[in-house]
């Protein structure tokens, strides 16, 4: 089950035309798809499109009854190649990823889709996880668009034109009988506005129907001769057809303004942080109302060379504001403008940062750059210090201006006196994560044989990198973790550890890692993280999740498949127990058998489970049955201040506060109320023999008479033992 | 050509994932629609909701006026430095991190933050204190921004058994910086129907606080003056109290009598007063008139015999007052029973500790007979302190105080205070400023087991490298060295600083050529 539950929003998909909707992107996007007669929809989870695979799911019923099919693909290449049903079949298909991570996976059926054309509209609904918050390489989906000549679009972030971009574009990709790529960027998945519905439509042809009755057209295959006819058809009717659809729809904008001799161009994600921008410096109201005239691709592949050059025929500048790298637009434009002999002077990336990501504050200093270097007279008297110093200097106006960089003193004050005392907080396990002990273990195991080349995988494990246990060499994507180690496959002393997790090991792990270990004969470890879920991307169920599903098939072991595949050495162990795990670490690095050694390390993710059991517990405490709550508790007289145990832990929980001995100033450990009891704190005082100030306090919560009888038993006994002590104390003292 | 000089009205939350910013956020979105304002607000869930630190922004903007204009504005998605109006910080250093980040600014941003922190991992994996300064932060934040209401609201949250949001949303609510009504805030924690009741009192309680104006006082400085209590409760209490006053200046005090006080109860009175003995010959030889020296002496001095054995550890876990303080921090109500089980591995070497000093030695020193008995203590033990037998165990390990002196443990940390103590000596008088720094390199002894050995290791090189050295080291030079010594578990930090001392001493060395301050004190181990 997922981490979040939209059971609540999703009923929103049901309202009709007219109907205001408030929510977010996602659920935004959903709607869309109901509303475009989609036949069928897959997809595979992660950030920042994660929620939209769980909104998906959730609405199994809404699907059911519109005879949409809904597949959780097994992986992007899977998601990509089910777009195939539309290759045939008028059947309009959505899917959706996580991207560029989630394209690189897809791209080999997504070429292949490409280049066989569609017939029903085919939309790939990409998160671009680009910039604050994204957790991967960063490039762009736009490369992807470009070799295989899939159009892609980039709506303006607001909820009615995402929405209409989402039909507009299945429309678009049967226009042009193409494959149409829909990026979303991070904040925009989670922008939460309104816009108003339409009425559901069922698909015109559904999937049952198509399949009762096939239809084939071997041209479609990609094969030769047919695959030199694809891609003559991509230049020659595909793409003429779509710059004709995109004319005729207008689905790229221009906004006038009253400086009319310079312009910007701007990729349509990018326009609300451009009008702030503009906004903030006075030259656009909160309207949107611009006093620099805009051209919006909210098509940003293919380039439709008619509308630039109108664009720029009666400018002396414009500026491209296109984020992330290569500057592939710009390149055009510059190639449109030079092919047409137009003298339009293009500013782009000299002024914008090559690379990262545009946030308001970028932009703003751009903006600046850029009007003070064309045309300074347009900010004067609105910020001042720029257009005075330009002024002052004057004329060359092929120079950039470079604004110097001036701090107000009260602010330099401030961040002075912040200087050094602001850490990092980067993400990380969380409370209770059955994958800490996993590395606690693998700490000390190294701690006692010396440094371990560790190949990883993408997942939550992948923290494991971070301190406190800055293990970790390389991340090579998803299920990959065994196949980054395997040029190490070498006879020598230390064997080395890859990490994957079950996530991985389902999408691409079992045959690139795995199979691929086996067939190579290598002796090294590979760890798989069994959690019960796809943990990192919110908790989805997959293969070898514990639950049993209505629509989907679970439960299928991790072990049996690798010994399917050929291994004999597996062994399966819970994360919690330190102490086997270090045993069996020790003896996979050991083992004389030939062939992999597989360790699976299984407990549930304690984020999930916790979202299981906390309304049970609590229930069961108000319904006044017994129960016992454990927790850890460091004593602080005890407790030496070294923070070993935090070394080995890095349990939000498990944190300082001050010492409570005057002499001492080392705050000492402290475990607060978030604590789940979840054991690994007392594994480590065992195995690592840390001190002995770690307890676990068992809480009854409800004690029966029983537990109240001897209860009072056990404290008449201590209770007098403790009175001599404190007799004691009050003789010894100052 | 403008429509409208309306501006949005703009809020960064600045949290950490996990901690509710995505509440407050829908929180302040329901309450603006509700009074016909356009709300839109974004955020970057991900990994991020994974405790890393994160923003969430929204912006509003009053219904009457996109009635006017006919359309809906352009809203922005992420905050533009020196464009936020609110600034709400759910934690104090992502407060700071808002502020390095420009998001907060004189001219127009109210910030309300709580004051309480989350350590991060940098800061709690030091090996002592590596906690940023929450007072500097404070003083940080509040000079740049417009107004600062600040206050725990953690804490304030805890009171009332609800979470940080519902102060936060309070505190906003109180500052009075949104058109919007306390009723209609109210409105929209009732219609997020999750815990309206305990969120409705925190939300209060914080609402007032923010109204009166929501500042703390900055956290007084730590001071190492200690004060001298105002009269004994004991008559043998009295005298050595007496004594303290008598024998000491003032300056050294209250220092002493929290480390005599602490000697007492860790043994006895006579060994309060061998503390006062040692100290007494060397605040005759500081010539300072603020004793530092003294005063440190006093402090490590009393932290290192009351060094933690197994019968101290056993005394603490038994008596009465920690009971109480685990029930206090597990939050137990009166009629919940509380089992404490307690995490202990002794070592052979604890054991030997324990025994007479000779037979200690040589247990430790035996092979054979090492090997016999590690048998014992391979496994780590669990002990229910609040069970009978467990209780007694830990009575009767705490009752062989009364063998301490004779122990094998106590001869070895005997002897090696004495070391210390006379490399104090033997440079209080000629270079006062490196006998502090001897005096604090004690901070490395602490803890048990490994912990304890390898302080006790980097104290050894420390003590050993300023012996080699043949310049003049002075309390900075020895406390840059038992600063690294502190950095890293592995030492690399510790081994770069030593090397450094080292050829930096040199180097003085060839140019001054001054040996005849050069420390006295051998690096002998005194374990042997
Ligand atoms: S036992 Fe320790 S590691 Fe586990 S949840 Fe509690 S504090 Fe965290």
């Amino acid at each position: 089950m997922a981490e979040r539950s939209f059971k609540k929003e999703v009923e929103a998909l049901r309202r009709g035309a007219g109907e205001e909707l408030r929510c977010e992107g996602i659920l935004g996007v959903t709607k869309a798809l109901l509303q475009s007669g989609v036949a069928y929809v897959g997809g595979y989870q992660g950030a920042p499109i994660s929620h939209l695979m769980d909104v998906l799911g959730d609405a199994q019923d809404i699907l059911e009854e519109l005879d949409v099919h809904f597949e959780s693909s097994g992986s992007e290449a899977t998601a990509a190649a089910m777009l195939a049903a539309s290759v045939n079949y008028p059947l309009r298909g959505a899917v959706t990823w996580k991207s560029t991570a989630g394209t690189n996976v897809a791209s080999d059926a997504l070429a292949n889709l490409a280049s066989s054309g569609v017939t029903g509209g085919a939309l790939v609904i990409v998160g671009e996880d680009y910039g604050e918050g994204s957790s991967i390489m960063q490039e762009r989906s736009h490369a992807f668009a470009m070799k295989s000549q899939i159009w892609l679009l980039d709506p303006r972030p607001n909820l009615p034109m995402i929405t209409d971009m989402v039909e507009t574009g299945f429309d678009l990709s049967e226009a042009s009988n193409t494959p149409v790529m829909l990026e979303l960027r991070i904040r925009a998945c989670h922008l939460h506005g309104s816009f108003v519905a339409k009425d559901n439509r069922r698909p015109k042809m559904t999937v049952r129907q198509a399949k009762a009755s096939p239809t084939r057209d071997t041209s479609r295959v990609v094969l030769p001769p047919f695959n030199f006819l694809h891609e003559k058809e991509k230049i020659e009717a595909r793409l003429p057809a779509a710059i004709q659809f995109i004319k005729e729809r207008q689905l790229n904008e221009f906004f006038d303004g009253d400086v009319g001799d310079i312009g910007l161009i701007m990729q349509g994600g990018l326009y609300n942080t451009v009008i702030r921008a503009l906004n903030v410096l006075g030259l656009a109201d909160s309207f949107g109302n611009c006093r620099l005239p805009i051209y919006v691709m909210n098509v940003t592949y293919p380039y439709i060379d008619e509308e630039i050059l109108r664009f720029c025929a009666d400018k002396k500048a414009v500026l491209m504001i296109e984020e992330g790298q290569p500057e592939y637009i710009e390149q055009a434009i510059s190639h449109i403008l030079r092919r047409a002999e137009l003298p339009t002077k293009l500013y782009g990336k000299d002024i914008l940062p090559i690379y990262g990501e545009y946030q308001g504050d970028v932009i703003k200093t751009a903006m600046e750059k850029f009007i003070v270097t064309v045309a300074p007279s347009v900010l004067e008297g609105l910020s001042q210090s720029a257009a005075q110093k330009k002024t002052s200097g004057e004329t060359q106006v092929l120079n950039i201006y470079e604004p110097a960089v001036e701090t107000k003193s009260v602010e330099s004050i401030a961040v002075t006196l912040l200087e050094g005392e602001i850490p990092p907080r980067p993400a990380g396990f969380c409370v209770g994560c059955p994958e800490r002990p996993i590395f606690s273990a693998v700490k000390q195991v190294q701690q006692a044989i010396g440094d371990i080349h560790m190949s990883c995988d993408i997942g939550c494990h992948l923290f494991s990198i971070l301190p406190p246990f800055d293990l970790g060499n390389t991340t090579m994507g998803y299920g990959l973790g065994a196949a980054g180690g395997s040029a190490f496959n070498v006879p020598s002393e230390r064997r080395n550890i890859s990490v994957m997790g079950d996530g991985g090991f389902w999408h691409n792990g079992l045959t690139s890692s795995i199979s691929n270990a086996v067939f190579n004969q290598s002796d090294d470890v590979v760890m798989i993280v069994d959690n019960n879920y796809s943990a990192a991307t919110g908790g989805q169920d997959i293969m070898s999740s514990r639950v049993e599903l209505d629509n989907r098939s679970t439960q299928h072991s991790i072990e049996k498949a690798v010994k399917g595949v050929g291994v004999t050495w597996v062994r399966q162990v819970d994360t919690y127990d330190v102490a086997t795990m270090k045993k069996t670490l020790h003896e996979a690095m050991t083992s004389p058998q030939p062939g992999p050694k597989v360790i699976i390390a299984q407990n549930e993710c304690m984020l999930n489970k916790q979202r299981r059991e906390k309304p049970l517990v609590r229930d069961k405490i108000k319904s006044g049955k017994r129960l016992v709550r454990e927790r850890f508790f460091v004593d602080a007289d005890t407790c030496t201040g070294d923070h070993a145990c935090i070394r080995l832990s890095g349990c939000p929980s498990l944190t300082v506060k001050e010492n409570p001995n005057p002499l001492k100033s080392d705050p000492v450990a402290w475990v607060d109320n978030e604590c789940v009891g979840c054991g690994l704190c007392g594994e480590n005082a065992h195995t690592a023999v840390l001190c002995p100030s770690f307890a676990r306090t068992d809480i009854i919560f409800n004690p029966t008479r029983r537990d109240r009888f001897i209860g009072g038993i056990r404290q008449a006994v201590i209770g007098f033992l403790q009175n001599r002590i404190d007799r004691r104390l009050e003789k010894y003292a100052l | 050509m403008f429509e409208s000089r309306e501006q949005p009205v703009k809020i960064a939350i600045s949290a950490m994932g996990g901690q509710g910013g995505g509440v407050l956020a829908s929180w302040i979105r329901d309450l603006a629609e509700a009074q016909g304002y356009l709300a839109q607000s974004t955020s970057v869930p991900g990994v991020a909701q994974r405790t890393g630190a994160t923003v969430y922004y929204l912006e509003i903007f009053p219904g009457a006026e996109t009635e006017r204009v006919g359309r809906k504005p352009v809203l922005g998605m992420t905050p533009i430095i020196g464009d936020v109006d609110i600034l709400i910080a759910a934690e104090l250093v992502e407060a700071g991190r808002a502020v390095q980040k420009g998001l907060v600014t004189p001219d127009k941003t109210t910030l309300i933050t709580t004051t309480h922190r989350a350590y991060t991992v940098a800061e709690k994996q030091h090996l002592g204190d590596g906690l940023s300064d929450s007072t500097k932060i404070l003083d940080g934040i509040r000079q740049v921004a417009k107004r600062c209401v600040a206050f725990d609201m953690e804490k304030l949250a805890n009171e009332h058994d609800s979470v940080i949001s519902s102060a936060l949303f309070g505190a906003l609510a109180g500052a009075e910086v949104l058109p919007f009504g306390k009723a209609d805030y109210e409105q929209a924690i009732r219609a997020g129907g999750v815990a309206v009741e305990t969120n409705l009192a925190a939300f209060n309680a914080a609402y007032h606080l923010a109204g009166q104006g929501g500042l703390e006082p900055a956290v007084p400085e730590k001071s190492d003056r200690l004060s001298v209590p105002e009269a004994a409760r004991t008559r043998t209490g009295k005298m050595l109290l007496d004594r303290v006053l008598t024998e000491f200046p003032p300056s050294c005090q209250g220092m002493i009598c929290e480390g005599m006080a602490q000697l007492i109860d860790y043994q006895d009175f006579r060994y309060a007063e061998l503390y006062l003995e040692r100290l007494r010959s060397l605040v005759a030889q500081e010539a300072s008139e603020d004793h530092e020296l003294t005063r440190e002496v006093a402090r490590y001095l009393a932290l290192w015999m009351a060094f933690p054995d197994t019968i101290r550890v056993a005394d603490q876990k038994t008596r009465s007052s920690r009971f109480q303080k685990i029930r206090a921090e597990v939050r137990a109500m009166d009629e919940q029973l509380v089992y404490p089980v307690e995490y202990m591995h002794p070592r052979i070497e604890e054991f030997c500790d324990l025994l007479p000093r000779r037979l200690g030695a040589f247990v430790l020193r035996s092979k054979r007979l090492r090997r016999f008995l590690s048998v014992f203590f391979t496994k780590g033990r669990k002990i229910k302190t609040a069970t009978i037998s467990g209780y007694c165990l830990l009575y009767l390990i705490a009752s062989l105080r009364f063998m301490r002196r004779a122990s094998y443990r106590y001869a070895v940390e005997n002897s090696a205070i004495e070391v210390w103590l006379e490399r104090i000596h033997s440079q209080a008088g000629k270079n006062p400023s490196l006998a502090l720094g001897l005096a604090e390199t004690a901070c490395l002894i602490k803890g048990y087991g490994a912990t304890r050995d390898r302080g006790r290791q980097r104290y050894e090189a420390i003590m050993a490298a300023l012996a080699e050295s043949r310049t003049r080291p002075t309390r900075e030079d020895v406390r840059r060295l038992w600063e690294a010594a502190l950095v890293g578990e592995e030492g690399r930090e510790f081994a770069l600083a030593l090397a450094e001392f080292s050829s930096d001493a040199s180097l003085k060395d060839s140019l001054e050529d001054s040996s005849e301050d050069s420390l006295e004190g051998k690096g002998a181990d005194p374990r042997v």
